[in-house]
C-alpha cells in the first residue's frame, strides 16, 4: 500500500460518486432566475429581521411629525444619524394575533401574520410561513445557506401552564412550514465555523464526495416504509433536513452550478471564542455575524431574537435599570416602572443602530452593504402592560438596492395589516407573493 | 378544530383529568369534587348540558354536527370517549360555552369535568389489552452523550451545543415532541465527524512494522520488464536483487506479494535467498487476476542484507503433443513486505480504537477485516444485530473510500460516521415485523434487543451495555429472575445516576435550578456556589433512596439529607461541615427532612423577591399529588406587588382577599394552604420567623376540613395518601416509557401501584414493577400502516 493521497472529507460527505442523484430536488436548483431578479445583480438584497420581546413604552416610541419632516421619539432618537435610511410606519397591526394569548401568538405570528394553534407540543402549528422564509425559499440555492436564524437564550421549553400554550411558539419567529420552526444558533463561535464552512467548502472535487448522505438516506427511506404515520413524520423531518444539507453540498461541489463565491473574505482570526457571559456583549457578537454573513454574501436572509416570548433579561447593567425586561412591561402606568422599560427598548434600538451604522460601513461597489439590505426591527406587541398587536413598533432600515423610500415616518389608518409591509417587502426582495396572510394591498408609500 | 380535538385530548389535559381518571377521587383537595363524583349522569351532567350546551347542541341545532341531547337520559359516557373528552376539553379550556352565551361559575365547570373523568375511568381491565404505543424517539441530548460515551468510548459531551429537546408531559424524551431540525442534523454530522476523529486515530503505522519494497526498487537485468502496473516481470529465468537493513535482531516475516503466466505441469517457481543463502523456494501457482500473498519467516541480525528473488523453472512449449502443456510460464512480481521483528511491542492505541478496530488487516483482508469489525460495531450501534443489507451498504462504503486511497483507518472512520449519522443510531426503533405474523393480532412482545433498549435508556439514559446484550441475544432477559436481578445491577451501577440527573431533576425540577434569579439586594447569600450545593443535595437524597432502595415515603419525609459547608450555613445545622457533601442525620425537631423542604425545591418554587405560597401549592399539587389545578380564568387580577401592598398586610392577609373572589376560591382553596405551611422558608429557602414584619403562621386547613400546624403535621398528611405513589408511579412510567399517559394506562398504573405498595414502598419494586408492566414490555401494533 502506498502513502495516501487521500483528500475525501468526512465532513462534506455527499452526493455518491457515480451513483446518479435524479433526486427532485436538485430541479429546484437548475430553474435559472428571472433576469430582472435583484439576486442577479452585481448587490444582492438581503432581508434581516431583529425581534425585541415585550413591547414598548407607547407614548416614547411614535416620531412627531410626518413624511420626511419627522422628529425622533426619545426611543428611536439612536437612528438619528441614519434618518435617510429608514422608513417607520405607524398603525400597523397584526390581527391574526390579536387573538390568543399575550406573547407566545405575538411572537411565533410575528412574521406569518397567522394565529397558531393551541397546543402543548405535540401538534405544533403556526398555520404560516413566514415571510423571511418565503424570501429564503424563492432564492434557494443562490447563496450557501439559505437563511440564518440566530438568537440569545436557548428555547424556552415546556408549557405555560398559565395559558396552556408551548413555550417553542415564544422562541421561533422564522417557520418554514406551517409545522416546522427553524432553530435557532445561540453561540456566535459556532455561527462563524457555518458561515466559513459555508464559504469555503472542504471539498472542492465533487469526484470526492462520498456516499454517506446517501447511505443514511437510503437507510431512513427504507425505516420510513416500514412505520406508522406518527413515527413517519418523524422520519420525514429527518429525511428533510438531509435533503437540506445535501443540497447546500451539492451546490458547493459543482462547479457549474457554483455561481457563488464570498464576496469579502473571511479572517478565521475574528472567530468568536464562545457565548460570552455578559447579554450586552453576547448581542453585539451575534450581531457581528449577521453583518458577516452580510457582508460576504453567505446568506441573504437572517432573523435575530432578542429574547424569546416573555424573556425576563436581567438589564440592572443599564444605569437606572434593575430588573427583568418581561417584569418591567407590566409597568401598571408607574413612572417608576415605565422610565425603565422606555430605557430597554432604547437600548435594544441602539444595537439596532449598531448593526445598520456596522453594514453601512461595509463598501459594495459605489454602494455599501445597507444600502442593499431592508433590516427590520420590531416586537409582536406594542405595550406590554396591555398586550395588544396594534400600533406594532416597527421600523425597516435599509433602501434595499434603491427600492425602499426611506427617509420618511408614515402615519397609515388605523388597523393597516402589517402584512402589507411584509408584502411590500417581498416586492423589495425580488420574491413578489399574490397574496399573504391578511394583507389586503401594499403598504402606500413604502416602495420608491 | 373539531376533527383535530376528538380522540386526542389535549395533553396537560390529560394530567388534569388524572384527577379523577386513573382512580384518585381526590378527596383530599376537592370537595366540590368529591360531591360530584358519585351519582348518575341525569343528576350530575344532565342540568349543566341543557342550561348551557343544548341550546347549541341538542335537537334543535347541530353545531359541529355535535347533538348531545341524543345520547339520552342513560349515558356510558366511556362508551363515547372521543365525544366527552372533547367536550370536557373545552369546558376546561374555556372555549365553551362561547363568551356571549351564559357562563357555567367555575364551580360548576369542575363539578362537570370531574364527573366526566369519574365516568371515563369506568371501564374493565380485564376487556382491554392496550399497552399503547411510542412514537419513535429521537436519542435525546443526555441519551446521545451517554450512548456516545458507552458506545465509542469517548466523553466529550458532543450534544453540548445541540439544540435543546423539547420537553412533552414534564420530561424531554417524549417521543411525540422530539423533532429533528436541519441544524440538529448539521450538528449531528458534525459531531459524527469529530467523534470519529477522537475515537479513532487516522492513521495507525502497521504492527509489527513493515518496509515495503515496491518491484521497480530491485535491481533486475535490463530487459526485465516493468510494465505500467509497476509490476516485475520475470520472463527467463534469472534474479532481482535488493538491499535493505533493519536495525533490531529478530524473527520477521517477508511477503510476496506475486503471480504466473501458468504454464506446463509445474507452478512458476520462485526463489528466495537472504545474503546469498537460500532461504526458500517457492511454488507460485497465482494468476495475475488473484496475486498470491506468500510469506516467509526469516531471521535477520541488526545490520545490512540482500535479498534476492529468481525465477528457476522457465517454460516455454509451442509444439507439445499434449496440447494442455502448450505455453510460455512467467513470473511476475508486484511488491515484497518485510515485516518484523516479530516480537517487537505493538503501538499503544487508545482503547476507543481499539474497540473498533480490534485488529489490524491482514494484506488484501481490508475489506473482510472492514466487514467484520462493523458488523460487531453496528450490532452495538444500533442497538440490535446489524443486517446483512446494512453490513453490504457500509462495506460499500467503506470500499470507496479505500478506492480513493484512504488508509485502512480513515475508511473505517467514514464508515463509522456513516453508523453515527444514520436514522438507526439517531432514532429508538421498535419496528413492526413485516406483515406475515397473524393479521388478527393487535398487541405484541417487544423483542428482547428492543426490550433491552427500553431499559437501558429508562434507568441508564444509555445504550445497553454488554451484559444485557448478551441476555438480550440468548433471550433470557425477558425471564423474571434474570430481569430482577438485572435491574438490582443497573440501579447499583454508576450509570444509574442518569435516573437521578433525568428523571428526577425533571419530575422535581432541579434542573431548573438554573433558571432562577433571586434579587440579589433582597438574598445577599444566594449565588452560583449555593445554587449548586442545592441541586447536590438533591441529586444526592435521590440517589442514597434508589441505592439503598428505601421506601419511597422517604422522599417526603427522611431522617437524613446531604449537606456541605455552604449548605450547613444556609440551613443553620450546627458542627463542623467541608466543602464537599456529608450525609447528615435529621432529628424530630429539625425543621428539614424530604424533598419538600429541601432547599432546591423552596427555591424553585418561589418569585425572584419573596416567596410564592401559590406556587409552592400548585407544584405539590402537580408534582407530589398529581393534581395540577387548571390555569387561572382569563383577566383576574393579579397579586398587586407594590410598595404599599407588600407593607399593608402579610402576604396571607393579601392572598386571603385576593380569595374572595369565588372565581378564584375553588382552586386557591387547594394551592393557597399547603403553600403557606412552607412559609418559614424564605424565597432560597433559609429558615425565618417573620414575613418582612408580620409572624409567620404555617397553620391552615385543607379543603376537606383536616388541620395542620406545620409543615411537619401537612408532610405527615400527605404521606398517608397513596396519591403520593400514584403520581410518583405516574411520573416515573411516563419517563421510562417516553409517552404521555392515556386513560388506559390505569390498569397498568393500578397494578403498578399495588405492587409496589404490597413490598413496602420499595424503590426498586417500583422500578421492578414498571419493567415488568404490558405497557413497557409490549406494544399496539400499527394498523395506519401505508
Amino acid at each position: 500500500m502506498t502513502k495516501s493521497s487521500f483528500t475525501l472529507s468526512r465532513r462534506t460527505l455527499l452526493k455518491g460518486a457515480g451513483a446518479a442523484l435524479s433526486l427532485p430536488w436538485l430541479e429546484a436548483m437548475t430553474a435559472t432566475a428571472n433576469p430582472s431578479d435583484p439576486h442577479k445583480r452585481e448587490n444582492p438584497t438581503r432581508l434581516g429581521v431583529l425581534f425585541m420581546p415585550n413591547g414598548v413604552r407607547e407614548t416614547e416610541w411614535t416620531p412627531s411629525g410626518q413624511g420626511h419632516e419627522f422628529e425622533f421619539s426619545k426611543t428611536l432618537e439612536p437612528l438619528a444619524p441614519l434618518r435617510d435610511q429608514l422608513f417607520i410606519p405607524t398603525n400597523l397591526w397584526n390581527q391574526a394575533s390579536n387573538v390568543g394569548d399575550g406573547h407566545y401568538v405575538k411572537t411565533s405570528g410575528f412574521l406569518t401574520c397567522q394565529t397558531i394553534s393551541k397546543s402543548l407540543g405535540f401538534d405544533i402549528n403556526s398555520n404560516g410561513v413566514s415571510m423571511d422564509q418565503l424570501a429564503a425559499q424563492r432564492i434557494a440555492g443562490q447563496t450557501p445557506l439559505p437563511s440564518l436564524e440566530l438568537a440569545i437564550s436557548p428555547v424556552s421549553i415546556g408549557v405555560d401552564t398559565n395559558v396552556g400554550y408551548t413555550r417553542v411558539y415564544g422562541s421561533h419567529i422564522a417557520w418554514s412550514r406551517p409545522t416546522r420552526p427553524l432553530a435557532r444558533e445561540i453561540n456566535p463561535r459556532l455561527v462563524f465555523d457555518r458561515l466559513f464552512r459555508s464559504a469555503y467548502p472542504q471539498s472542492s472535487n465533487s469526484q470526492h464526495d462520498t456516499l454517506l448522505l446517501d447511505r443514511v438516506l437510503g437507510d431512513a427511506r427504507q425505516l420510513q416504509r416500514k412505520v406508522g404515520a406518527a413515527d413517519r413524520s418523524r422520519i420525514d423531518d429527518y429525511l428533510e433536513s438531509i435533503r437540506s444539507l445535501e443540497k447546500r453540498v451539492e451546490q458547493a461541489s459543482q462547479p457549474a452550478g457554483k455561481t457563488w463565491q464570498p464576496a469579502v473574505d473571511m479572517d478565521p482570526l475574528t472567530k468568536p471564542a464562545g457565548i460570552p457571559e455578559e447579554y450586552a456583549e453576547h448581542v453585539r457578537l451575534m450581531l457581528d455575524m449577521i453583518a458577516l454573513a452580510f457582508q460576504t454574501n453567505t446568506t441573504r436572509v437572517c432573523t435575530f431574537m432578542f429574547g424569546n416570548a416573555v424573556a425576563n433579561t436581567n438589564f440592572s447593567f443599564l444605569e437606572g435599570v434593575s430588573g427583568g425586561h418581561h417584569s418591567l412591561s407590566h409597568h401598571e402606568n408607574k413612572e417608576k416602572n415605565l422610565v425603565q422599560y422606555q430605557r430597554i427598548a432604547q437600548w435594544h434600538v441602539e444595537q439596532y443602530a449598531y448593526l445598520l451604522t456596522k453594514l453601512s460601513e461595509m463598501k459594495e461597489g459605489d454602494s455599501n452593504v445597507l444600502d442593499n439590505s431592508m433590516i427590520l426591527f420590531g416586537s409582536g406587541l406594542r405595550d406590554g402592560n396591555k398586550h395588544s398587536p396594534r400600533n406594532l413598533p416597527i421600523v425597516v432600515a435599509g433602501r434595499a438596492g434603491g427600492r425602499i423610500a426611506t427617509g420618511q415616518h408614515r402615519e397609515y389608518d388605523r388597523n393597516t395589516p402589517l402584512s402589507n409591509l411584509y408584502r411590500g417587502m417581498l416586492d423589495a426582495f425580488g420574491t413578489p407573493v399574490e397574496a399573504f396572510a391578511d394583507s389586503d394591498g401594499a403598504l402606500p408609500g413604502f416602495l420608491a | 378544530m373539531l376533527k383535530r380535538r376528538i380522540g386526542r385530548p389535549l395533553p396537560f389535559l390529560v394530567v388534569f383529568a388524572h384527577l379523577g381518571l386513573l382512580g384518585f377521587v381526590p378527596e383530599l383537595l376537592s370537595p366540590v369534587t368529591a360531591a360530584g363524583a358519585e351519582g348518575s349522569y341525569e343528576a350530575n351532567a344532565r342540568p349543566f348540558l341543557a342550561r348551557y350546551c343544548f341550546s347549541c347542541h341538542g335537537e334543535e341545532k347541530q353545531k359541529a354536527d355535535l347533538n348531545l341531547e341524543a345520547f339520552g337520559k342513560n349515558v356510558s359516557m366511556y362508551k363515547q370517549r372521543d365525544h366527552w373528552e372533547l367536550v370536557r376539553d373545552l369546558i376546561v379550556e374555556r372555549e365553551m360555552p362561547p363568551e356571549e352565551k351564559l357562563q357555567p361559575s367555575e364551580e360548576e365547570r369542575l363539578q362537570l369535568v370531574d364527573f366526566i373523568n369519574n365516568e371515563l375511568a369506568k371501564f374493565d381491565c380485564d376487556d382491554l389489552q392496550q399497552p399503547g404505543r411510542v412514537t419513535l424517539r429521537r436519542l435525546n441530548r443526555a441519551e446521545y452523550n451517554n450512548t456516545i460515551r458507552d458506545l465509542m468510548g469517548v466523553d466529550f459531551e458532543p450534544a453540548a451545543d445541540f439544540p435543546l429537546d423539547e420537553v412533552g408531559y414534564g420530561f424531554d424524551n417524549i417521543g411525540d415532541v422530539l423533532s429533528l431540525s436541519p441544524i440538529l442534523m448539521e450538528k449531528y454530522l458534525n459531531a459524527a465527524d469529530q467523534i470519529v476523529s477522537k475515537a479513532i486515530l487516522s492513521e495507525v503505522p502497521a504492527w509489527p512494522p513493515q518496509q515495503h519494497f515496491e518491484a521497480e526498487t530491485f535491481r533486475t537485468r535490463s530487459d526485465d520488464v516493468r510494465d505500467e502496473e509497476r509490476v516485475m516481470g520475470f520472463f527467463r529465468e534469472g534474479t532481482a536483487t535488493k538491499l535493505f537493513r533493519v536495525d533490531q535482531d529478530g524473527t520477521y516475516l517477508l511477503k510476496i506479494r506475486a503471480y504466473g503466466q501458468q504454464a506446463g505441469s509445474d507452478p512458476a517457481r520462485l526463489s528466495v535467498r537472504i545474503n546469498r543463502q537460500e532461504a526458500q523456494t517457492i511454488d507460485v501457482p497465482a494468476f495475475e487476476d488473484a496475486p498470491g500473498i506468500y510469506t516467509l519467516p526469516i531471521q535477520l541480525i541488526a545490520s545490512s542484507h540482500r535479498l534476492e528473488l529468481g525465477y528457476t523453472n522457465n517454460y516455454n512449449q509451442q509444439n507439445h503433443p499434449v496440447s494442455e502443456l502448450n505455453g510460455d510460464r512467467n513470473l511476475f512480481v508486484d511488491y515484497v513486505i518485510l515485516e518484523g521483528p516479530q516480537d517487537s511491542p505493538p503501538p499503544s492505541l487508545p482503547e476507543s480504537h481499539t474497540r473498533i478496530i480490534p485488529q489490524q488487516p491482514e494484506l488484501g483482508q481490508q475489506i473482510p477485516t472492514a466487514r467484520r469489525h462493523l458488523k460487531r460495531f453496528v450490532s452495538r450501534a444500533y442497538r440490535r444485530p446489524a443486517t446483512e443489507q446494512e453490513l453490504n451498504r457500509l462495506t460499500e462504503l467503506f470500499a470507496y473510500a479505500l478506492e480513493q486511497k484512504a488508509p485502512f483507518e480513515q475508511a473505517m472512520q467514514v464508515a463509522v460516521q456513516a453508523v453515527l449519522s444514520s436514522p438507526s443510531f439517531l432514532y429508538r426503533w421498535e419496528l413492526d415485523p413485516s406483515a406475515d405474523g397473524p393479521e388478527d393480532q393487535a398487541v405484541r412482545t417487544l423483542n428482547p434487543h428492543e426490550f433491552a433498549s427500553r431499559l437501558s435508556y429508562f434507568l441508564w439514559s444509555s445504550m445497553p451495555d454488554q451484559t444485557l446484550f448478551d441476555l438480550a441475544a440468548d433471550g433470557s432477559l425477558l425471564q423474571t429472575k434474570v430481569l430482577e436481578a438485572q435491574v438490582k445491577r443497573m440501579l447499583q451501577d454508576p450509570k444509574a445516576d442518569a435516573l437521578v440527573t433525568n428523571f428526577a431533576g425533571q419530575w422535581l425540577q432541579f434542573r431548573n435550578l438554573d433558571t432562577i434569579t433571586p434579587d440579589p439586594d433582597l438574598f445577599p447569600t444566594f449565588d452560583d456556589d449555593l445554587r449548586a450545593s442545592m441541586r447536590k443535595e438533591s441529586e444526592l437524597f435521590f440517589g442514597a433512596i434508589m441505592r439503598e432502595d428505601r421506601s419511597l415515603l422517604d422522599f417526603l419525609d427522611a431522617d437524613f439529607t446531604y449537606v456541605d459547608g455552604r449548605l450547613a450555613q444556609h440551613y443553620g445545622l450546627e458542627g463542623e461541615f467541608s466543602a464537599s457533601f456529608q450525609r447528615v442525620s435529621l432529628d424530630q425537631r429539625s425543621a428539614r427532612g424530604g424533598i419538600l423542604t429541601q432547599a432546591s425545591t423552596l427555591a424553585l418554587t418561589a418569585n425572584p423577591t419573596r416567596t410564592s405560597p401559590v406556587i409552592r401549592g400548585k407544584w405539590v399539587l402537580e408534582q407530589i399529588l398529581g393534581t395540577p389545578p387548571p390555569p387561572p380564568p382569563p383577566n383576574v387580577e393579579e397579586l398587586s406587588e407594590s410598595q404599599e401592598a407588600i407593607t399593608s398586610a402579610s402576604l396571607r392577609e393579601r392572598l386571603e382577599i385576593h380569595r374572595a373572589n369565588p372565581e378564584c376560591a375553588t382552586c386557591h382553596e387547594k394551592m393557597d394552604p399547603i403553600g403557606f405551611a412552607f412559609e418559614n422558608f424564605d424565597a432560597i429557602g433559609a429558615w425565618r420567623d417573620l414575613d418582612g414584619r408580620f409572624p409567620i403562621d404555617p397553620s391552615g386547613e385543607l379543603p376537606d376540613g383536616r388541620r395542620f400546624k406545620g409543615p411537619k403535621d401537612l408532610i405527615a398528611i400527605l404521606k398517608t395518601e397513596d396519591t403520593f405513589i400514584r403520581t410518583v408511579t405516574e411520573k416515573m412510567l411516563t419517563f421510562a416509557l417516553g409517552r404521555g399517559l392515556e386513560y388506559y394506562d390505569k390498569c397498568a398504573t393500578d397494578e403498578i401501584m399495588a405492587a409496589t405498595i404490597a413490598d413496602n414502598y420499595r424503590f426498586s419494586a417500583l422500578v421492578q414493577a414498571i419493567v415488568t408492566s404490558e405497557p413497557f414490555q409490549k406494544v399496539r401494533l400499527i394498523t395506519d400502516n401505508l
